[in-house]
């Protein structure tokens, strides 16, 4: 595989992949972003990191529309989310849900208080997962700080107000499904 | 006023905010991506490569699988509905009674006949067929190996040598027999006495 790539990369100059809108500055920019909406969907870290090459081949194969998307955040916002939902259905998230939520509760937790909060965020990833789908779009989509309600509303097709009523209806679901 | 899971949840959404994408990623889908772009996309995309290999071969094989079972339904359907040949000793088994006398005949010429009308007709046609079918014998007989007498009968028709067949008649043989036997007899008749001595002594 890597002799491929080598292969691939004398071959080819990388100024003829990377020409027009600047898929490398695409990439720089976007991936983290694209990564954390596909993990919020698939919750599985190799998964999200697929999803996102994908993202980025399908701009490549699209590349002379690029220069008519007006708004490209959203765009490969929505594009991402679509293949993450996908993908979604072909991965059984039941067995993949402990690994990913030990790490994300080993980012913020000290050791002594690992169990605990992995417990609390499995409860809270399942009334997320039982929401229905605009807001769970919502909600998911509204975590990432990058994301304004303008481009989350871009994304889903909504407005702006549409949004917030679907992010305060799912958050008001999400207290009423807690357990005390 | 601020739920108490509204911190829960904000703690949950934030975990998953602050995810970090794995190391060198970016590296990986640029390199991706530069493999793709040199990638002859239209060229190969309907050659074969290995990793589309099982999608071929799955095709294939539903393609055949589809195929066997068409086969094997109109191979069954067929059987089903072709007069069956009966073996011979199936000759003897009893025919009840007429069929057609159980089956309803269908009429022929109304219209308040059943749309199926003429599935019924083949169907009695059918069951008389197979009926004749057991009560006559089987033609033709079957044919069996010859005897060895029979066998040289027919060799000797074949080459029509007269003294063979003469052989064949029963007035030939009988005359033979006769024949030998009186020979025999002449062999083993006993000789006639010598001639009685006269006396005279020298």
């Amino acid at each position: 595989m890597e002799a491929i790539g080598e292969q691939s990369l004398t071959v080819f100059s990388a100024e003829r992949v990377l020409a027009g809108p600047d898929l490398a500055a695409l990439v720089r920019d976007y991936s983290g972003l694209l990564y954390r909406v596909a993990l919020s969907v698939v919750r599985n870290t190799a998964e999200a990191e697929d999803i996102v090459q994908d993202v980025f081949l399908r701009v490549l194969e699209r590349e002379s529309e690029l220069v008519r998307v007006a708004e490209i955040r959203p765009w490969l916002v929505r594009i991402t989310w679509n293949l993450a939902i996908d993908r979604r259905r072909k991965v059984r998230p039941d067995q993949i849900e402990d690994l990913f939520l030990a790490e994300l509760a080993s980012r913020e937790a000290p050791t002594d208080r690992l169990f605990e909060d992995t417990q609390r965020l499995r409860q809270v990833l399942h009334a997320i997962e039982r929401l229905p789908k605009r807001e769970r779009q919502a909600l998911l989509l509204s975590a990432m700080e990058e994301l304004s309600n303008a481009e989350i509303a871009a994304v889903m097709g909504k407005s702006e107000s549409g949004v917030r009523s679907l992010i305060f209806r799912a958050r008001a679901r999400l207290r009423e499904r807690l357990p005390d | 006023m601020k739920h108490r899971h509204d911190d829960t949840i904000d703690k949950t959404l934030s975990a998953l905010a602050r995810a970090q994408p794995p190391q060198g990623m970016e590296a990986r889908i640029q390199q991706r991506l530069q493999y793709r772009a040199v990638e002859p996309h239209d060229a190969q995309r309907w050659s074969w490569r290995p990793d589309r290999a099982w999608w071929f071969g799955m095709l294939t094989g539903a393609t055949l699988a589809g195929l066997l079972c068409t086969v094997i339904l109109i191979e069954t359907w067929g059987a089903r509905h072709r007069p069956a040949e009966q073996p011979a000793n199936t000759a003897a088994a009893p025919a009840s009674k007429p069929i057609s006398k159980r089956i309803q005949p269908v009429s022929s010429g109304g219209t308040e006949t059943a749309p199926c009308a003429h599935l019924a007709v083949r169907r009695i046609q059918r069951r008389e067929s197979r009926a004749k079918q057991l009560i006559e014998p089987q033609r033709p007989v079957q044919e069996r190996a010859l005897t060895r007498e029979e066998q040289q009968l027919v060799r000797l028709v074949h080459v029509a040598r007269p003294a063979e067949l003469t052989d064949l008649s029963f007035e030939a043989r009988a005359q033979i027999a006769q024949q030998e036997s009186t020979a025999f007899q002449k062999f083993f008749t006993p000789p006639p006495p010598p001639p009685q001595d006269t006396g005279v002594t020298e």
